[in-house]
C-alpha cells in the first residue's frame, strides 16, 4: 500500500506556521494567495462566517445585520451582528451586500463613529460556496492581490470563457475547502497572539 | 449617470497631505489626476476650483446623529458652489473614522488610499456632489508612492464622473494568453481589478496616467445628452441589440470592437479598441417575489424598461487615419466572473451569466475621418430558444409532479416559477433547485435561484411567510440552492423559484425537487424493530433512512416510496418515539417526519380477517383471503404492506404468483388476495403487518375424487340370472386411486335375482374395481346399479334388458379361416347385439359344430359325401361387451371342414365355415 499524500492546503498551512511572520507594507506585496489572505486577516479585528439577514439604510449609516455562523475573532457564534457602514460607501449605488449573502468576513474594528468596513475593501468579504459541511471559500479575489498569482489564479475565469459551461465549473483552483481556510485563520491568530 | 453641470470643480483641503506631500504638491498630484479626464470630445470640464476653507481633519469633522458633520464647504449641501471636496486626511484619522479602525494602515493602501463618495444626486438622475478622501498615510518618501496615489485618484475620479469598470484586452489581467505591449496600452484605465506586478500597480501598465480610447468612449457615453442625435467627429457609433432567437435581449455579454484597414499593410489590430456590454441600461436589481422589490426605486442602477435588455452601444469607435476606409469587427465574450460586486462590469452585479449560443462576430465597414452610426439587431446563433414556462402563476401555481421532481425555465425577464405542494404538519421538507445550462448540466453561471414558501391562502404580492432561501447556491452541489422548511400545518404550500437579480432568460433552466416524507407505516413497531414503508416525494437512489438517528437498511425504493428495516428499540437507545429521516448525503437534503415511529412491546395496530377460505377447499381451487389493518386509533391504515404467507401446506398466492406476496392496504385498510392449495392436506395461511401483527386462518385442501363407470349403460339379455360385470375407475385428482373400497348396491329394478345386492370390491393399482352381478329382467325392463367409494362419491349404471327377438350376432374375427391341415384354427369371436348395435351381456349363444372331411371341389358328375369326423353343441354367455369366443372343433393334421351354426334369442343365427386343407 502506497503512502497517502497530504492535501496541499494542509502542507501549506504547516509550512506557513513554521515561517516567520512577514511584515507587510506598501513596499512588500504578498507573494502568494495565502500571504494575501494572511495580510488581510492580520488587519481584521472581526473575522467570522455569516449570512446577511437584512439591510437597513439609515441617515448616517447603512446597517447590515448578519448572523454569525462561525466566529473566529471579535464576535461570538450565534450572535446577530449589526454592521454599520458609512452611508458614503453606499452612495455610488454598488451592491455592497445582498440579503442571504453568505461570506467569510474580515472587518475592521468599529471606529469611534461606530463605522466599520471590510479589510481590503470588497476583498474582505470572501464568498462561500456550498453548505457548511462540504463548502468552500472563494479566494479568487484574494488571489488577485498577490504578485505571484498573475494569471494563475485568474485561470478560472479564462477556463470558463474557453469552455463556457459545465466543464469549467470544475476548474476552481482558487477555491479552497472552507474548513481548511478557517483552520488556517485560527492558526495564524494563535501565532499572532503568541508573538 | 453624469454630473448635473458641465463644469465640475473640485476644491482641495487647505492642509498638507502628509509630511512628504505638502499642500502644493498634493494639489499638483490632484490636478494631474483630474487633467486626464479632460477631453475635447466630452462636454465636461473637471477643474480645480481652489481651496477648501479649512484643513479638514478630526478637529473639525464631528459625528452627528445623521453621520459625520463636515465643515460647511465640504458638505453636500454646498454642491452648487463646490461640487467635489477633496479632503487630505493627513494622519488617516478620517479614513479610520469612516471605514473602521485601522483602515488607514499601509496594508490597506491598495483600497483605502483614496475613498470617494458620491453623496448627492439631484433629479433627473444627475450627480451633484462628491467627497474624495486622500489617505496621507499612503504617501511617503518614495516618489512612487505619490505616483501610486495619483494613479488611484485618477481611477477614483473616473468613478466619481460616472464611468463604470470596463473589460477590454482582459488577458492583461488574466495573463492568458500573455499580453502584448499594445494590448497593455489599450487596457482601460477603468479596468476593474489592478494587476500586482511589484511594489506599485501603476507600474504594471504602460502610460498609466493616460486614458485609453475605451475610457474616453465610456466618458462620451455618460456625457452625451442624446447619444442617438450626437455625431462624434472621426468616430463611428455602433449600436444594436443581442437577442435570443425568440427576440428577448441577451444581457451581460461583453462586446469588443477591433479595427482593421484591409490594405496598406496596416491590417487588423491585435487588440480591442473599445468595449460595450449588452444590457448596459438594464438595472442590476430587478427585484423578485422572494427577497422583495428592488431597492433601486429611482433606477439609479438602470432601467427595467422591457426593451432595454440586450442593447449595446459603442460610443464611439475612433476612425483610423491611415486609410479612407476601415472595418470594425465586433466580437463577443463572457464577462470575467470576478467582475461582480465592487468590480462589476455590465448589469449583472451579483453574478455574471455565461452567454448562450455562439460567439458573435460582426463586421462594419466605415469611412475613415467621418462620423456615422450603425445599428443592428443581432440574434445569437444557437442560443437557447425555449421560453415557454408551464409553471403556473402566483395566483394559480402549478401542482408539483407526483414524483416531486420537475424541470423548468425562468423566462422571460422577471419571470417567477410558481408551484404548489401539499404537506402535512410535523414534517420537514427540503426544496432543491439546480440551475442548469443549455446542455442540462448544473451551472452557477446561469440563473441564480432563490426560493420562497407561502401558505396557499396567503395574499399574492407578499414576501414569503413560511420560509425562504435568499442565499443563492447554498446547496452542497454546484448550482444548487436549497431551502429546508419545518412544516407546522397540514396544508398546501406555494413555492416560488425566481432569479435573485429578477432576471429571466431562455437559458435559465433549472431542475427542481421536493424531498418530502409524508408517511411511514406502521407507526408502531415491536421492540425488535421491523419493516417500515415510507411514502413521499423526491427520493433518489443512494438516499439513506435513519430512525432515531440510527441507519435503517433500505430494501427497495422508488421516487415516492422507501421500504426499510427499522432498527431495534435497543439500537435507538431505548427511545420510545423517534423521527424518521430520509437523507440525501449527496445534496445535504433531508426529509423528516417528526416523532413518527414508536416502539412497543405489543403492536398497537390490529389485523382482522375479513374473508377466510372455507374449511375444505379442493386442491388448486381458487379461494379468497382478505384482511383489514387498523391503526392504534382504530382508523383504517392505508398504504400499509401486508405480507401473505403459508405457515403450513403448499399454497400459491395469485396476487403475485408466489408462495408469499406483499399487498398494500387500500384506503379502507383492506388487503386481499386469492390463493390455491397445491396439495391435499391442512393449510394455514398468514397475513402479517409490518408492526408484527399477525392473523392466521386455515383450511383443508382436498383432492377431487371421481368414480367413473366403464360403461354407464349396460345392455343385458332378458331373463333370470343374466350375468354381467360392473366396473368403475376411481381417481383422486388425476391419479388412479388404489385400494379404495367400492360398494355396489342395487338401485331400481330387479338385479341379482330380485333381491338387492350389496357387495364390495377393491380398486387395484390401476384404480379399477369390478364386480360380477346378475340381472333378472323381463323384455325391455330396466334396472340400476350404484357404485360408491369414499362414502359419498357414487355413480350409477343403467341396466337395460334386450328382448330375445331383438338379439343379433355379428362375427368379429376368426370366421373366415382357411389353413393347412397341420395348422390350428384360432378361436372365433362373435358379438351379441341388439337391433341398435348395443352389446348385450349375459346372452346365451348356442354353438352347433360339425367337422367333415375335406374334399376337393367337385365340378361334374356325382360328388362323394364327405365323412363326418365329429359334432358338438355348446352354449356360451356373452360378456359385458357382448363378446362370445369359442374354439372351433378340429382335428390335428387332418384336412377338414368345420361348420358352425351359432344361434341366440329367437331370431338370430350365424353360420361359419372353417377350412383345413391338405
Amino acid at each position: 500500500m502506497g503512502r497517502r499524500s497530504l492535501p496541499w492546503c494542509v502542507v501549506a498551512a504547516c509550512l506557513l506556521l513554521l515561517m516567520p511572520m512577514p511584515v507587510w507594507s506598501q513596499a512588500a506585496a504578498p507573494a502568494t494567495t495565502q500571504d494575501a489572505l494572511h495580510a488581510l486577516a492580520a488587519e481584521a479585528a472581526i473575522v467570522f462566517v455569516g449570512e446577511v439577514l437584512d439591510i437597513h439604510p439609515r441617515e448616517a449609516a447603512v446597517e447590515v445585520r448578519l448572523r454569525v455562523d462561525e466566529a473566529l475573532r471579535g464576535v461570538t457564534t450565534g450572535q446577530v451582528l449589526t454592521l454599520r457602514e458609512w452611508t458614503g460607501l453606499w452612495a455610488a449605488g454598488e451592491p455592497r451586500y445582498s440579503v442571504g449573502q453568505r461570506a467569510l468576513l474580515l472587518l475592521h474594528a468599529p471606529s469611534i463613529a461606530g463605522f466599520t468596513s471590510p479589510v481590503g475593501g470588497a476583498d474582505g468579504v470572501l464568498p462561500l460556496h456550498g453548505d457548511a459541511v462540504t463548502g468552500s471559500v472563494d479566494l479568487a479575489w484574494i488571489a488577485t492581490r498577490a504578485v505571484g498569482n498573475t494569471g494563475m489564479l485568474r485561470a478560472r475565469s479564462m477556463a470558463r470563457r474557453a469552455t463556457l459551461e459545465g466543464a469549467a465549473e470544475a476548474v476552481q483552483s482558487d477555491v479552497a475547502d472552507r474548513r481548511i481556510v478557517l483552520d488556517l485563520l485560527r492558526a495564524w491568530q494563535r501565532m499572532d497572539q503568541a508573538q | 449617470m453624469g454630473w448635473s453641470t458641465p463644469v465640475v470643480q473640485y476644491f482641495v483641503d487647505s492642509g498638507a497631505l502628509s509630511s512628504w506631500v505638502d499642500h502644493a504638491a498634493a494639489v499638483a498630484l490632484i490636478d494631474a489626476a483630474a487633467r486626464a479626464w479632460t477631453t475635447p470630445t466630452v462636454a465636461l470640464t473637471l477643474v480645480n476650483g481652489g481651496m477648501l476653507a479649512e484643513d479638514v481633519s478630526g478637529n473639525n469633522v464631528y459625528l452627528g446623529s445623521s453621520g459625520p458633520i463636515w465643515p460647511a464647504d465640504v458638505a453636500s449641501s454646498n454642491y452648487a458652489a463646490k461640487q467635489i471636496a477633496i479632503v487630505l486626511d493627513t494622519d488617516g484619522t478620517l479614513t479610520d473614522m469612516l471605514l473602521g479602525s485601522g483602515a488607514s494602515s499601509l496594508v490597506s493602501c491598495r483600497t483605502n488610499a483614496v475613498t470617494e463618495s458620491v453623496d448627492l444626486f439631484i433629479q433627473p438622475g444627475k450627480v451633484a456632489h462628491a467627497v474624495m478622501l486622500l489617505n496621507g498615510r499612503c504617501t511617503g518618501p518614495a516618489p512612487e508612492q505619490q505616483l501610486q496615489m495619483q494613479y488611484q485618484l485618477m481611477r477614483a475620479f473616473g468613478r466619481v464622473l460616472g464611468v463604470g469598470w470596463s473589460q477590454l484586452n482582459d488577458n492583461v489581467f488574466t495573463g492568458m494568453p500573455a499580453p502584448t505591449y499594445a494590448q497593455q496600452q489599450h487596457w482601460p484605465i477603468m479596468h476593474p481589478i489592478d494587476i500586482v506586478c511589484g511594489l506599485y500597480t501603476y507600474q504594471c501598465l504602460p502610460q498609466p496616467f493616460t486614458l485609453r480610447e475605451d475610457d474616453i468612449s465610456a466618458l462620451q457615453l455618460v456625457y452625451a445628452p442624446n447619444w442617438y442625435n450626437t455625431d462624434l467627429p472621426d468616430q463611428v457609433v455602433i449600436s444594436g441589440s443581442l437577442t435570443f432567437p425568440a427576440g428577448q435581449g441577451m444581457n451581460g455579454v461583453n462586446l469588443i470592437a477591433t479595427r482593421e484597414i484591409p490594405w496598406l499593410q496596416y491590417g487588423k489590430e491585435t487588440w480591442g479598441t473599445v468595449s460595450a456590454v449588452s444590457g448596459f441600461q438594464t438595472r442590476a436589481d430587478n427585484g423578485n417575489p422572494v427577497t422583495g422589490p428592488t431597492a433601486d426605486s429611482m433606477n439609479v442602477q438602470g432601467s427595467a424598461y422591457p426593451t432595454l435588455p440586450g442593447n449595446w452601444l459603442f460610443f464611439g469607435v475612433p476612425s483610423l487615419p491611415q486609410g479612407p476606409w476601415m472595418n470594425v469587427y465586433i466580437t463577443s465574450e463572457p464577462i470575467n466572473p470576478l467582475y461582480i460586486g465592487a468590480y462589476s462590469v455590465g448589469p449583472y452585479r451579483t453574478g455574471q451569466a455565461v452567454p448562450s449560443g455562439d460567439a458573435v462576430s460582426l463586421v462594419y465597414g466605415v469611412a475613415s475621418k467621418s462620423s456615422g452610426k450603425r445599428y443592428g439587431v443581432v440574434p445569437v446563433a444557437n442560443a437557447a430558444n425555449t421560453c415557454a414556462a408551464a409553471d403556473g402563476t402566483e395566483a394559480a401555481p402549478m401542482a408539483v409532479s407526483v414524483t416531486g421532481e420537475w424541470a423548468g425555465v425562468l423566462c422571460g425577464y422577471g419571470h417567477t416559477s410558481w408551484a404548489s405542494v401539499a404537506v402535512r404538519a410535523g414534517r420537514t421538507a427540503t426544496v432543491e433547485v439546480t440551475a442548469t445550462d443549455e446542455a442540462g448540466a448544473a451551472s452557477s453561471a446561469k440563473a441564480r435561484p432563490v426560493l420562497g414558501l407561502w401558505h396557499a391562502s396567503d395574499a399574492v404580492g407578499t414576501l414569503p411567510t413560511v420560509a425562504q432561501s435568499n442565499s443563492v447556491f447554498n446547496g452542497r452541489l454546484n448550482g444548487t440552492t436549497q431551502l429546508k422548511s419545518a412544516i407546522t400545518t397540514t396544508e398546501t404550500l406555494r413555492l416560488a423559484i425566481t432569479d435573485q437579480r429578477g432576471d429571466g432568460r431562455p437559458d435559465y433552466t433549472y431542475r427542481a425537487r421536493v424531498l418530502y416524507a409524508d408517511s411511514v407505516q406502521p407507526t408502531q413497531l415491536r421492540a425488535g424493530g421491523g419493516a417500515v414503508h415510507i411514502v413521499g416525494t423526491g427520493f433518489e437512489p443512494g438516499n439513506t433512512v435513519t430512525i432515531g438517528g440510527v441507519l435503517a437498511a433500505i430494501n427497495s425504493q422508488t421516487a415516492t416510496t422507501i421500504d426499510a428495516l427499522a432498527p431495534s428499540l435497543a439500537a435507538v437507545g431505548n427511545t420510545a418515539v423517534n423521527d424518521v429521516v430520509v437523507n440525501d448525503l449527496r445534496t445535504g437534503g433531508t426529509a423528516i417526519i417528526s416523532a413518527a415511529l414508536s416502539y412497543s412491546s405489543a403492536p398497537a395496530d390490529t389485523l382482522t380477517v375479513v374473508i377466510a377460505p372455507q374449511a375444505a377447499v379442493d386442491v388448486a381451487a381458487i379461494t379468497t383471503f382478505t384482511v383489514r389493518l387498523l391503526d392504534a386509533s382504530g382508523h383504517a391504515a392505508a398504504n400499509a404492506p401486508i405480507a401473505f404467507t403459508a405457515v403450513r401446506g403448499a399454497v400459491v398466492f395469485n396476487v403475485c404468483g408466489q408462495a408469499a406476496c406483499t399487498v398494500m392496504t387500500d384506503s379502507s385498510g383492506v388487503a386481499t388476495t386469492t390463493l390455491a392449495a397445491q396439495a391435499a392436506g391442512s393449510v394455514t395461511q398468514q397475513a402479517a403487518a409490518h408492526s408484527g401483527t399477525v392473523v392466521q386462518t386455515g383450511f383443508t385442501a382436498t383432492l377431487v375424487r371421481t368414480l367413473t363407470l366403464a360403461r354407464t349403460v349396460q345392455y343385458v339379455a332378458t331373463g333370470a340370472g343374466t350375468v354381467f360385470a360392473g366396473s368403475v375407475l376411481a381417481l383422486a385428482g388425476d391419479a388412479p386411486a388404489a385400494n379404495v373400497s367400492v360398494i355396489w348396491m342395487a338401485g331400481s329394478g330387479v338385479v341379482a335375482g330380485g333381491s338387492s345386492i350389496t357387495a364390495n370390491s377393491m380398486t387395484g393399482s390401476n384404480g379399477r374395481a369390478t364386480i360380477a352381478a346378475t340381472a333378472s329382467l323381463g323384455e325391455g325392463a330396466q334396472a340400476t346399479l350404484q357404485a360408491c367409494a369414499w362414502t359419498s362419491v357414487c355413480t350409477t349404471m343403467d341396466i337395460v334388458a334386450a328382448a330375445a327377438a331383438d338379439l343379433r350376432l355379428v362375427a368379429l374375427s376368426g370366421d373366415m379361416q382357411t389353413v393347412s391341415a397341420a395348422a390350428t384354427l384360432t378361436p372365433v369371436v362373435l358379438r351379441v347385439t341388439d337391433t341398435l348395435g348395443h352389446a348385450i351381456a349375459g346372452a346365451a349363444v348356442a354353438l352347433h359344430q360339425q367337422v367333415v372331411g375335406w374334399q376337393p371341389a367337385c365340378t361334374s358328375g356325382r360328388c362323394p359325401v364327405a365323412p363326418t369326423y365329429g359334432t358338438s353343441t355348446t352354449t356360451a354367455l356373452s360378456d359385458n361387451d357382448g363378446l362370445v369366443s369359442f374354439a372351433p372343433l378340429q382335428y390335428a393334421d387332418t384336412a377338414t371342414v368345420t361348420r358352425v351354426l351359432a344361434a341366440v334369442g329367437t331370431q338370430a343365427a350365424l353360420a361359419v365355415t372353417l377350412n383345413k386343407t391338405p
